[in-house]
């Protein structure tokens, strides 16, 4: 998918594993901080998982089951799992704004939160804004062109509202500034948000 | 030759001068429209190319047989064509 193959490059000049073995010192530092790390761990109640586990996630109102390992990311989950691709891996580091879900109501990155961590929090991904006025303000203003970047945009509009509900053209620009779109329907997407504004949804 | 066309009357018109809504609008503004990237289907295989990490070598042969060891891989084919010849004389043959 969207996630980069890792290159082992054999002629890197630098590896980590070379740093640590490097020095005694350097390495008794690192069994150091291993155990710094396991107890800050255990201080903190943290449990340490491994393996696929199934666990319980709130998406959209509806408690469902999922399979996923501690690797898998909420974008994962949500789109292989319960076919919610609304959600778009369009980058894997949250900086294009298309994989923008609601947790308790406020907006994450689907793609930078591991599933695991969003166990007993209320998900609403954009196929659970179908109802709300932020899609239909869409359509209205012709917020879009291609489309894939646009269910970001529309719960970044409705999470921002949320906030928000009477902002300003100004603050909305500032407001929605996390999310890409390579058609350029900024200009409508921002008169699309005002629309919502003035009808008070 | 020329062919005569007139418009028709405005009030007639639907297309010209009206409000065009997007058809396919509402259905890309609440996710339900599907990408080819959004096609996920039961035991769906994804295919991908694996390029020779080396930037200046030889390739004198590919094993894939160590690939097909892998769990989840279904297939793996080795591109002969390229073995033996350098990046750069690929095209010439």
């Amino acid at each position: 998918m969207a996630q980069r193959t890792p290159t082992l490059d054999p002629h890197s000049g630098f590896s980590r594993r070379d740093f640590l073995r490097g020095s005694g010192a350097a390495a008794a530092a690192a069994t150091v901080h291993q155990h710094a790390t396991a107890a800050l761990a255990q201080e903190k109640g943290a449990k340490v998982v491994g393996g696929t586990q199934t666990i319980t996630l709130n998406v959209n109102g509806k408690d469902q089951q999922v399979k996923v390992e501690p690797r898998t990311t909420l974008m994962e989950a949500l789109r292989y799992q319960l076919d919610l691709t609304g959600c778009k891996p369009i980058c894997t580091d949250g900086s294009s704004g298309g994989a923008t879900v609601l947790e308790d109501g406020k907006p994450i990155q689907a793609n930078t939160r591991l599933a695991m961590q969003c166990v007993g929090k209320k998900i609403t991904t954009v196929e659970g804004l179908a109802n709300d006025a932020v899609p239909k303000a869409f359509v209205e203003a012709d917020a879009q062109q291609c489309g894939f970047c646009t269910p970001g945009f529309v719960v970044g509009v409705r999470a921002f509202l949320n906030s928000k509900p009477k902002a300003t053209e100004e603050e909305i620009r500032k407001g929605l500034n996390g999310n890409l779109c390579r058609c350029g329907t900024y200009a409508n997407v921002i008169q699309a948000a005002l629309k919502v504004v003035k009808g008070g949804a | 030759m020329a062919v005569e066309y007139s418009w028709p009357a405005k009030e007639k018109s639907h297309a010209i001068g009206t409000r065009v809504k997007r058809v396919d609008g509402m259905a890309k503004a609440t996710g339900a429209a599907k990408y080819t990237y959004d096609v996920n289907l039961k035991n769906q295989l994804i295919a991908k190319g694996l390029g020779c990490p080396h930037a200046h070598c030889r390739i004198k042969s590919i094993d894939v047989a160590p690939a097909l060891k892998i769990s989840g891989v279904v297939y793996a084919e080795p591109v002969e064509r390229t073995a033996g010849k350098r990046r750069n004389q690929r095209s010439k043959d």
